[in-house]
């Protein structure tokens, strides 16, 4: 069973402000989700490998050299809060 | 053929099914294509079924779209999905909900909802452009009656994609034939120096591929709680196949049991992190940022721009990777994924191909999923998830009706094997 408190803790890590009636909603979705989910538990992993890929996929990098990329006016066609050339955000500090 | 008659047949079948969120009535090109709109279209307004980026515009094309565009493809539209690809019936969509062209009472499946429909309903298309993080094609072919191939994780480039989990997510096609599944998959499969975790497998002309004789396994765990009706159309086509000169027998795939939570928590968990880029800044949905601070600005637009589902995945899948809770459900899920991978790879010591049904169910009608819980949601991918954690490619085709609707078989194959799946798919669409 999670309580409702861990719903909203887990929201404001997530930066997302949810109304009164999604809290409630999400903390029954979530205690049936991981009731069930918890059969996981019975698998026996001793020992293996966690596989974060479904093959093992090495490293890439490219090589250190000047390429093309996106205009200012390109990298800014999509945002709507801007001035001067930059993109507008919240007072940060 | 004349795009723009094309252009305006997808005008009619959006009217009479909803299958796409933008029409492009722009489009040119020898051969008309449909792409799903989690994919970037230059110039195309590009959502991931989210209102979150209701009014994105690309400024570059996914590799792929480039690839289609460059061996003629008319891009006519972007085709509904669940948002963000959250879902197995489309219905999670901010925009509209397709209907199934076979009977549209009932759902196209999901997530890949609209390039199914499309696909299924047009006289003009030969293949649609999906994509798969849990059985997001799969599904939806198998609802709508078309094929549809999943590829190897890393065969098809991912640059352009708007991704949901990232050691999941796979564009791949839905189309009309196997052969016309093979001519997508060789359009667009091929080394991208762009996408990191892009192959360097050399690509194949998958289109030149014939029938072979092979070795195929039934996994006997895939048919428990199937719907006894479908798995009698799955088992006569594995007789066709018999009967065609391939040999057959049980496999077992212990640890599917436990595909379904593995499955989730992971793809959640990297969902929750994925969408931490949607800050209302850049692009997509904002407003005006005055007078408020960070946080407080970030989550105001996050909770307007996501829908239900996409609020869901994101407190589930942060909540499976938090401190106290990462080793017992997060950590836990990617060692269970390393079992079922093994499973496969024992099964294709033995076997070239497994076969079973695509789905449990027929399309399932409106008013049936209205009334399922997230957890009956989520229990529905049963059959799809672990070829989709294991990474392997996987065909669904077609193989008859249940009470009208179409009912599909899947086809597995060892990862990089596509031929394989392929081969077993026209034996199975000539059976």
């Amino acid at each position: 069973m999670v309580e409702r408190e861990v719903v909203e803790r887990v929201a404001r890590i997530a930066r997302l402000s949810l109304t009164a009636e999604e809290v409630k909603r999400f903390t029954k979705d979530l205690s049936s989700v991981l009731e069930a989910f918890d059969s996981i538990g019975e698998a026996k992993t001793d020992g293996v490998e966690p596989a974060f890929q479904p093959f093992d996929i090495k490293d890439v990098v490219r090589e250190d050299a000047p390429a093309g990329c996106l205009s200012q006016q390109e990298a800014l066609i999509n945002a709507e809060q801007k001035e001067g050339g930059f993109i507008k955000g919240p007072k940060a500090v | 053929m004349d795009i723009q008659e094309a252009v305006g047949e997808a005008k009619q079948l959006d009217e009479k099914y909803d299958l796409f969120i933008t029409i492009n009535e722009s489009a040119e090109g020898n051969f008309p294509i449909a792409v799903k709109d989690n994919i970037c279209t230059k110039g195309l307004r590009t959502t991931a079924g989210s209102k979150i980026l209701h009014n994105y515009v690309p400024v570059f094309d996914a590799t792929v779209v480039e690839k289609l565009k460059r061996s003629g493809a008319a891009v006519l539209g972007k085709t509904c999905m669940d948002e963000f690809g959250f879902g197995t019936f489309s219905v999670n969509c901010a925009y509209k909900v397709p209907k199934n062209p076979v009977d549209p009472s009932r759902s196209c499946g999901g997530s890949s909802g609209g390039s199914a429909g499309y696909v299924a309903a047009s006289k003009y298309a030969r293949f649609a452009i999906g994509q798969s993080t849990g059985g997001s094609i799969t599904c939806p072919a198998a609802f709508c009656g078309v094929v549809g191939i999943t590829p190897t994780y890393g065969l098809v480039s991912r640059y352009g994609l708007i991704d949901y989990a990232n050691s999941l997510d796979k564009i791949g096609v839905l189309a009309k034939t196997v052969s016309d599944a093979a001519k997508g998959l060789s359009i667009i499969s091929g080394h991208d120096s762009r996408d990191s975790t892009s192959s360097n497998v050399p690509a194949k002309d998958y289109a030149k591929l014939q029938e072979a004789k092979l070795r195929i396994g039934v996994p006997k765990e895939y048919f428990e709680g199937v719907d006894p009706k479908i798995a009698e159309r799955v088992w006569r086509s594995i007789k066709s196949l018999e009967s065609g000169g391939m040999k057959y027998e049980e496999v077992s795939l212990p640890h599917t049991k436990y595909a379904i939570p593995s499955y989730y928590i992971i793809a959640l968990s990297e969902a929750s992190t994925n969408l931490a880029k949607y800050c209302g800044m850049r692009y997509g949905l904002s407003s005006d940022p005055s007078g408020k601070s960070f946080n407080e600005y970030f989550s105001q637009v996050r909770s307007q721009g996501f829908g239900q589902e996409a609020k869901r995945r994101v407190v589930l899948g942060t909540y499976a990777r938090m401190a106290g809770y990462r080793d017992q459900y997060y950590l836990k899920a990617l060692k269970v994924r390393a079992l079922i991978i093994e499973d496969f790879k024992r099964a294709f010591g033995e076997v070239d191909v497994l076969a079973a049904p695509s789905m449990p169910v027929i399309a399932p009608k409106f008013s049936e999923i209205e009334k399922l819980t997230p957890l009956q949601h989520y229990m529905s991918d049963v059959l799809t998830v672990a070829p989709n954690l294991a990474g392997i490619p996987h065909l669904s085709v077609p193989c008859g009706k249940v009470e009208g609707m179409p009912v599909g078989v899947q086809l597995l194959a060892d990862h990089f094997k596509e031929e394989k799946a392929f081969a077993a798919g026209f034996g199975v669409e000539n059976g």
